[in-house]
């Protein structure tokens, strides 16, 4: 903004232009020296002067609030210092600033170049990158520091991505890579173009049948992981992608358990401290709204395959309803009717539920895990004899979001 | 007439209302129940009095500043568990994320300074009430930049304006805030 250009503005809006010039040079580290200012402008002289006067007062008076309360230094507070001389202008991060848990403006981790944040979650977060070496689109997930109370967890987790990346089945986003860098624990996996199917309930529910195909190809890719050893442990419709295509891709086996690895009866815990652990981090043992009772109740040696039939059902439940089949005001209540309650047949919810979808969702959804399915495997013939392939999605808004994030 | 001890604890409203805003990120303001966050460290200190009632005013202060710090780290625990299950944007699980480690380092702090100067203390008391008389754009915008950091060009897209239109405010919110000053002396 020059003087000629002053014309035209009311006094005013040109100071204030002047004045934001200045205090985004400051912010930049480019502030030019307050004479030099006066002297470039000379016809703002009087306002120019008060902000300076103003500012310092301020200054002088926030003083006790920022050093003794320990709050946070801002940029702002070096602008004194560069008024008096450009030379002694800082770069922004000031020294009181808490050191984030992760750096926000990473833009590379190892060999991956972050290119966006797709997600975040009480476990970490994930990035859109670029693994430069084979230059291919990965969805890069790193875990925050604190997630791990020892090295036995570090272990577990890496058993468990390992396992994960042993999976190779077209309806499973593959895991690519398991390390450590700087610190940080991370898995790299496929990354999907598309969104969750969380994401597209919000828009509407699918025909029972649309439901049905969907469902019959999930249970395949998760019949393929048991059969391989992986149980997922954490299906829900946020879990599962849906490519460009249209095609289901499972993620997310970040709580999968090797089957083999797990003992019976080894890390039983009472139903009180796998509450107490839902509710601290909500994490730990996945979202109860899709979770089986023996889960819930932190039974972690019971956890198997059959876990993963319940959720099955319970996604099925809430691709013919628009919601999950326990859902309360807040997690631990959904965790008590988990625990508790019989769910209100699909029917009941949903009058356009065809029958045998219905008897289909109930039996999966069995508290007792012997009454399920035995496994995913047996889902398959009862869907595929029953229903020919439609991928017409009603779109009916309903009450489909109600299936939630989860 | 010396004001009673109620009146006194009143005095520090709007001390802590502004710390709270200091600690925690500005997104997340909107959300979380600041205001009832103070109420409730207010009522904690009245139920105290007999304890705290002799101390000077720096003392309290930092009783204060150590409770509040408490009942935020409580608002935002409960508000990440309630909110948890409706999906939450992921800016503002990030504002969570940062404004938690933020009071962690203050309660931090707190317990590892002495109490200040009871001049200092009650210069701060003084300058939290001038701000509170602040048309709120010109209030958020000194807080924002002085205490947050922020640029112009984010505090003009959180309070939808122009980067000019925010030089405008900081320039009448300081010219202002040193006439309160000035008349409460």
């Amino acid at each position: 903004m020059t003087v000629d250009s002053f014309a035209g503005n009311s006094r005013e809006d040109h100071f204030q232009e002047v004045l934001a010039e200045y205090l985004q040079a400051v912010e930049n580290g480019h502030a030019p020296d307050r004479q030099a200012l006066l002297d470039r402008y000379p016809e703002l002289t009087d306002e120019l002067a008060a902000y300076f006067a103003n500012r310092e007062h301020f200054d002088q008076l926030a003083e006790p609030l920022r050093v003794e309360d320990g709050v946070t230094r801002g940029p702002a507070a070096k602008e004194n210092v560069c008024s008096v001389s450009a030379s002694n202008e800082q770069p922004t991060i000031a020294p009181g600033e808490p050191v984030p848990v992760l750096p926000i403006k990473l833009r590379y981790f190892g060999d991956y170049e972050l290119l966006e944040e797709i997600g975040r979650g009480g476990m970490g977060v994930v990035y859109k990158a670029r693994q430069v070496n084979l230059n291919r689109l990965v969805a890069l997930k790193m875990i925050l520091s604190g997630q791990f109370a020892d090295g036995d967890d570090v272990r577990r987790f890496h058993a468990e991505a390992e396992a994960a990346a042993k999976l190779d089945h077209p309806g499973i986003v593959p895991v690519f890579e398991v390390g450590q860098h700087e610190g940080h624990h991370y898995f790299s996996m496929g990354f999907i173009d598309g969104e969750s199917l969380a994401h597209q309930l919000v828009a509407g529910l699918p025909s029972a049948r649309a439901a049905a195909e969907l469902m019959q190809k999930v249970a395949e890719a998760v019949a393929y992981a048991h059969v391989e050893g992986v149980v997922h442990r954490d299906l829900k419709p946020a879990n599962i992608l849906i490519d460009k295509t249209g095609q289901p891709r499972l993620t997310d086996f970040g709580l999968a358990k090797h089957v083999e690895q797990a003992a019976p009866g080894a890390s039983r815990q009472d139903a009180t401290s796998g509450l107490r652990a839902l509710t601290q981090t909500g994490q730990i043992l996945g979202t109860p709204s899709y979770m089986p009772p023996e889960q819930a109740s932190g039974e972690r040696g019971m956890v198997g395959p059959l876990a993963d039939v319940y959720s099955l059902g319970a996604i099925l439940y809430c691709l013919l309803t628009g919601r999950p089949p326990f859902q309360a005001a807040n997690p631990l209540d959904t965790l008590l009717q988990v625990l508790s309650c019989e769910p209100a047949p699909p029917r009941q919810l949903n009058a356009a539920v065809p029958r045998d979808l219905e008897t289909i969702c109930l039996k999966c959804l069995n508290k007792e895990p012997r009454k399920r399915y035995a496994t995913a495997q047996d889902l398959l013939p009862t869907w595929s004899g029953t229903w020919q392939a439609s991928r017409s999605w009603r779109g009916r808004p309903g009450p489909a979001n109600a299936c939630g994030n989860g | 007439m010396s004001p009673g001890p109620e009146q006194r604890l009143e005095g520090f409203r709007q001390y802590l209302a502004l710390l709270a805003r200091l600690q925690v990120d500005p997104k997340l303001q909107a959300k979380v129940d600041l205001s009832g966050v103070v109420q409730q460290t207010l009522l904690e200190a009245y139920q105290s009095l007999q304890k705290i009632d002799g101390w000077n005013e720096a003392q309290q202060a930092a009783w204060l500043r150590q409770a509040l710090a408490n009942n935020l780290k409580d608002e935002l625990r409960r508000w990440r568990t309630e909110a948890r299950d409706v999906g939450r944007e992921q800016s503002l699980q990030a504002a969570l994320d940062q404004s938690s480690t933020r009071l962690e380092a203050w309660l931090a702090a707190n317990q590892s300074s002495p109490s200040q100067r009871v001049d200092r203390q009650e210069q701060a008391v003084r300058l939290a009430d001038a701000l509170a008389r602040l048309p709120e754009a010109q209030r958020e915008a000194l807080v924002l930049q002085h205490w947050h950091g922020w640029s112009l060009v984010q505090i003009a897209e959180h309070l939808g304006r122009t980067p000019a239109a925010v030089a405008g405010l900081l320039h009448r919110g300081l010219g202002q805030l040193r006439e309160h000053l000035q008349e409460s002396e």
